[in-house]
């Protein structure tokens, strides 16, 4: 064999940093375009749909883009892009009075 | 006693209890997975998208779950946009968020190609962070706390000449001895891949179940409220779940 030549290692030995899992924050392109296009899409969606799908149509790209096997980085993107907003919800919730999801009984015209 | 809903003032900011001590529990829980997740050598590569998963899922998780508890007239709060990260609609339900949160770290799990289950360090983390965040539940009489009560320790509610069931601090109480017993269990080799947040989970759901019944809840069916059928479906896929597997798992861990 020619010393150069390369064989593939098993990858139970291969070096700790290339044995790792991949996960969706690895394709940092993808990732860009999954946080940028979640805000726009979401953007768009909102004013024709009255919000109604917004919440919906992420949940299925969470899942679908997770679970499939090139398009990890856009679902990371999106989770990132969700996550982000939660986080200025919760900041933004020290300064207002929450109701959790005005009981039931309460008249719902209100809102 | 009367409700706190301004916890104090920084300078003419009000800053409210539900938020305060919601944000302060998610802050404790996600301090004590760190430290959980360090003990247990969980690399931050499959940490954070875990977390961040988890996270995402509880909270999408717990404002669903509100169609399904309160019915589908609040479509236009859980499936808006704008609703779903308005601070002043709240979180929503305990019970969807660990549903949600469990399902978002399951796909993430499986998105990173994990194969075995590093998920035990949230156990103790989500116990921690739920007592903390009822304080603020108990502080804004959230729900009007609870059914009315001749017990000693009912809490007067204003305008009302009856006393309640303080039903959020119960919760605290119990998520408090919980934590503990969490963390006395997380080293045992029954508990590893897994089973340890499953018990916790399952542990929550059995207690939650029978809380309910002092709770101000909307009953569902059978004299059950959303919230219990939920808590007993994750009681019983959590006891059908060792039941099917316990053995094998036990006997693997047995030395031959």
């Amino acid at each position: 064999m020619d010393k150069d030549e390369q064989v593939p290692l098993p990858p139970e030995n291969l070096p700790a940093s290339e044995n790792k899992p991949s996960n969706f924050f690895q394709n940092y392109e993808q990732q860009v375009w999954g946080f940028i296009g979640w805000f726009v899409i979401a953007s768009l969606l909102a004013p024709i749909s009255f919000g109604l799908i917004t919440t919906p149509v992420t949940i299925i790209c969470l899942i679908a883009l997770g679970l499939s096997k090139t398009r990890k980085g856009l679902a990371g993107g999106i989770l990132l892009a969700v996550a982000i907003n939660f986080v200025i919800s919760l900041i933004r919730g020290l300064s207002m009075n929450a109701t959790c999801f005005i009981p039931f009984y309460i008249d719902m015209g209100y809102f | 006693m009367s409700p706190v809903p301004v916890l104090f003032y920084v300078g003419r900011v009000p800053v409210y209890s539900h938020g305060f001590f919601l944000l302060f529990g998610l802050l404790a829980g996600l301090g004590w997975l760190v430290i959980e997740a360090r003990r247990r050598h969980w690399s931050k590569e499959e940490v954070i998208p875990i977390t961040l998963a988890a996270f995402v899922g509880g909270m999408i998780g717990a404002k669903v779950s509100i169609l399904f508890f309160n019915g589908f007239e609040y479509a236009p709060l859980v499936l808006n946009m704008y609703a779903m990260f308005d601070p002043r609609i709240g979180p929503g339900s305990i019970v969807g968020g660990v549903v949600g949160g469990y399902i978002g770290g399951y796909i993430a799990s499986k998105a990173i190609g994990k194969d075995k289950c590093s998920c035990d360090a949230f156990a103790p983390a989500m116990a921690l962070a739920t007592a903390i965040g009822r304080v603020g539940c108990f502080l804004s009489f959230e729900d009007g706390l609870g059914k009315p009560t001749t017990l000693p320790w009912g809490v007067p509610i204003p305008g009302g000449d009856y006393l309640v069931h303080p039903a959020p601090l119960y919760d605290m109480a119990f998520n408090l001895i919980w934590f503990g017993i969490l963390l006395l269990l997380r080293d045992h080799k029954w508990m590893q891949n897994g089973n340890l947040l499953k018990v916790g989970i399952g542990g929550y759901a059995f207690f939650r179940f029978f809380v309910e019944f002092v709770r101000n809840n909307r009953v569902l069916a059978l004299g059950l409220t959303g919230q219990q059928m939920v808590s007993a479906l994750l009681f019983l896929g959590v006891v059908v779940y060792f039941v099917m597997n316990g053995r094998k798992q036990f006997a693997a861990m047995q030395p031959a």
